[in-house]
């Protein structure tokens, strides 16, 4: 039986032992070696002594190691916390903390940018080291294992045995609202198993598919394109890429069947000059976007360089996974909505009132299914606020499930096709990142050299929204545009330092004294 | 007037990646593998050299080796400006 998401890559192996699993570049594992090295990192981890519930990191640039780290984390009974590969010092602490975690999988340049803090990250007493271990390490309390050396090891270790059941928590991702620091969503490894079923059932995926992974692990529906090929025994071919041509050239290469990407990409791929435009891709089956809307000219431009790939439309939050999908023969008739339920799911649509919207009325996303997560970890009350029990239901029947409040403002047609309307608060939504305006904000206050800040999202063609900081110097400081984005890209990774800085003599009020975001947005929008 | 496209980049590169700035770029350092410049800043690269320097970029342009420094870039600009002035004569 498939309880925990490592018994999907166990069965696949068994299934197609030497069919290619993952390939990165010239880099290239079957299955059964994919599932022999996972096997390896899980024995180190348990001689580090690494047990059930114990939290791990993984903080490496977008390679295979990911993807192997990943799979050894949950046999050894751990939970896995993907961390973003571009965060810096500050946000990887915050995570580190957070969710107390106990090992952490690091790259020996990442483990440089960590070198002034790791010491005071009190729960980590485990590293695996992708790279040469720097020697300043030797001198920590740290158990330190070779990541190379571990994966060498890996036909010498047997199998781990099973630990845990499908309801234990699998993984920890962070994600940001819009306030505060990220907060851990807790996902269980049924969640991670409905998810892979779901979304492989209604985009028709089998064994013979090829997927493309550009998308980051940390971001759900990245981790997700994995667990799919575990489930199927799909090749899974790992990509970053700067220019548009390196897309072009493993799109035909590895004869790429699903791509998926979020809007930016497309927008990439479709610029001037671009290679996308000399070439076919005949074995290219479907795409799908998610991470934001995709405006109807860049979806003309899709059907133009792909015409015979269906386009799937997604929407999903971390807390709920994925929500909605809109199936490619709709496309036509409704390029500008977010389509349905995923199979299994519920969406509803809820009012101030707490009922259901009327077609065309306003009210706010909640899902109900089997991709909700447990809520925020360590977080009881934003939990509280984000999870809550189904609205439409009278306490007998809604018993302790627990439907999400996504926060997005949606509407639907008479025929049920839901639209996106906006956000019911002011988080940012940058490049497929959610971004709250606090954090950079706090970053600003932190310097004493800021009276006031505001950080607001500005619609922007390319990344969905770009972000511009608002700034009101302290008296006397001669502060400058240039110095706020100085100060940002010290402490931000660079998906969070603003595109534009205003600095101001004072910032417009609400009645009740809070800074009136919405009327900045107003002026910026024009 | 050319002469001058190699600072006028070099500005915009300091001006718009705040890593650059950090880190002092000179006209010959890596911007793609130090990762400052990623696919969205080539794309704002693109954007400047159309609009303020009035270069057109077509197919074939829009590889590494292009933008690997701001030295790389102003041999570009170079090459599409004399290609246009070529064109002209």
């Amino acid at each position: 039986m498939q309880y925990l998401v490592q018994h999907l890559l166990r069965d696949s192996a068994k299934r197609y032992p030497e069919k290619p699993a993952l390939i990165q570049g010239a880099l290239r594992f079957n299955f059964s070696q994919v599932d022999g090295i996972s096997s390896a990192i899980s024995c180190a981890l348990t001689d580090g002594g690494i047990c059930r519930h114990d939290r791990v990191g993984v903080f490496l640039d977008h390679s295979l190691n990911q993807v192997l780290s990943f799979f050894g984390i949950l046999k050894c009974g751990g939970i896995y916390v993907p961390i973003n590969s571009q965060l810096l010092e500050e946000q990887v602490g915050h995570i580190a903390n957070d969710c107390t975690l106990s090992a952490l999988i690091i790259d020996s340049k990442r483990l440089e940018r960590v070198k002034g803090v790791l010491n005071s990250w009190g729960s980590v007493r485990v590293l695996i080291v992708v790279g040469k271990s720097p020697d300043w390490l030797k001198s920590g309390d740290f158990k330190v294992y070779s990541f190379e050396e571990t994966v060498e090891l890996a036909e010498k270790y047997p199998a781990p045995r099973d630990i845990g059941i499908g309801s234990d928590l699998a993984a920890l991702l962070y994600t940001s609202g819009s306030t505060g620091k990220p907060k851990g969503v807790m996902v269980t490894h049924d969640n991670l198993i409905s998810g892979a079923r779901i979304v492989t059932s209604y985009l028709g995926n089998s064994h013979d598919d090829r997927l493309l992974g550009v998308l980051p692990l940390s971001f759900d529906y990245g981790l997700n394109q994995v667990i799919c090929s575990a489930l199927l025994g799909i090749t899974y071919v790992m990509k970053s890429f700067v220019f548009p041509g390196e897309l072009v050239k493993v799109l035909l290469e590895e004869r790429i069947t699903g791509f998926a990407g979020i809007p930016t990409i497309w927008l990439l791929l479709l610029q001037k000059g671009s290679p996308v435009y000399k070439n076919r891709f005949d074995d290219l089956r479907y795409i799908t976007n998610s991470g934001g809307f995709l405006p109807v000219n860049a979806i003309e431009g899709l059907k133009k360089v792909f015409p015979k790939t269906e386009i799937v439309l997604m929407y999903g939050l971390t807390e709920a996974f994925r929500s909605t999908y809109l199936p490619p023969g709709e496309l036509d008739v409704r390029p500008t909505s977010m389509g349905k339920a995923i199979p299994g799911c519920e969406i509803l649509v809820i009012n101030k009132e707490g009922k259901p919207c009327a077609p065309g009325e306003v009210g706010e996303l909640v899902h109900r299914g089997p991709t909700v997560s447990q809520g925020y970890w360590g977080n009881e009350e934003k939990t509280k606020q984000v999870f809550r029990p189904n609205p439409l239901l009278p306490n007998e029947l809604a018993g302790p499930e627990r439907v999400v409040y996504s926060g997005d403002l949606v509407k639907k047609d008479k025929d049920g096709y839901l639209y996106f309307v906006g956000r019911g608060d002011y988080m940012i939504k940058s490049y497929g990142h959610r971004i709250s305006p606090s954090e950079i904000e706090d970053v600003l206050y932190s310097t004493g050299r800021v009276k006031l800040a505001a950080a607001v999202g500005i619609p922007d063609a390319i990344r969905g929204q770009s972000i511009k900081v608002f700034a009101v110097p302290q008296i006397n400081d001669g502060l400058t545009e240039s110095d706020v984005l100085s100060i940002c890209s010290e402490k931000l990774p660079q998906f969070m330092v603003p595109q534009a800085v205003e600095i101001v003599k004072d910032l417009p009020r609400t009645p009740t004294g809070k800074i009136d975001i919405a009327s900045l947005r107003k002026v910026e929008v024009g | 007037m050319v002469d001058d496209y190699k600072r006028r980049i070099w500005e915009f590169i300091l001006l718009k990646f705040p890593q650059a700035r950090k880190h002092k770029i000179g006209v010959d350092d890596s911007l793609l593998d130090s990762k400052i410049v990623d696919s969205l800043g080539v794309l704002e690269i693109i954007t400047f050299l159309t609009e303020n320097l009035g270069i057109e970029i077509e197919e074939d342009d829009l590889i590494p080796a292009h933008f690997q420094t701001i030295t790389a870039i102003y041999g570009l600009v170079l090459k599409k400006t004399q290609v246009a002035a070529g064109k002209e004569s």
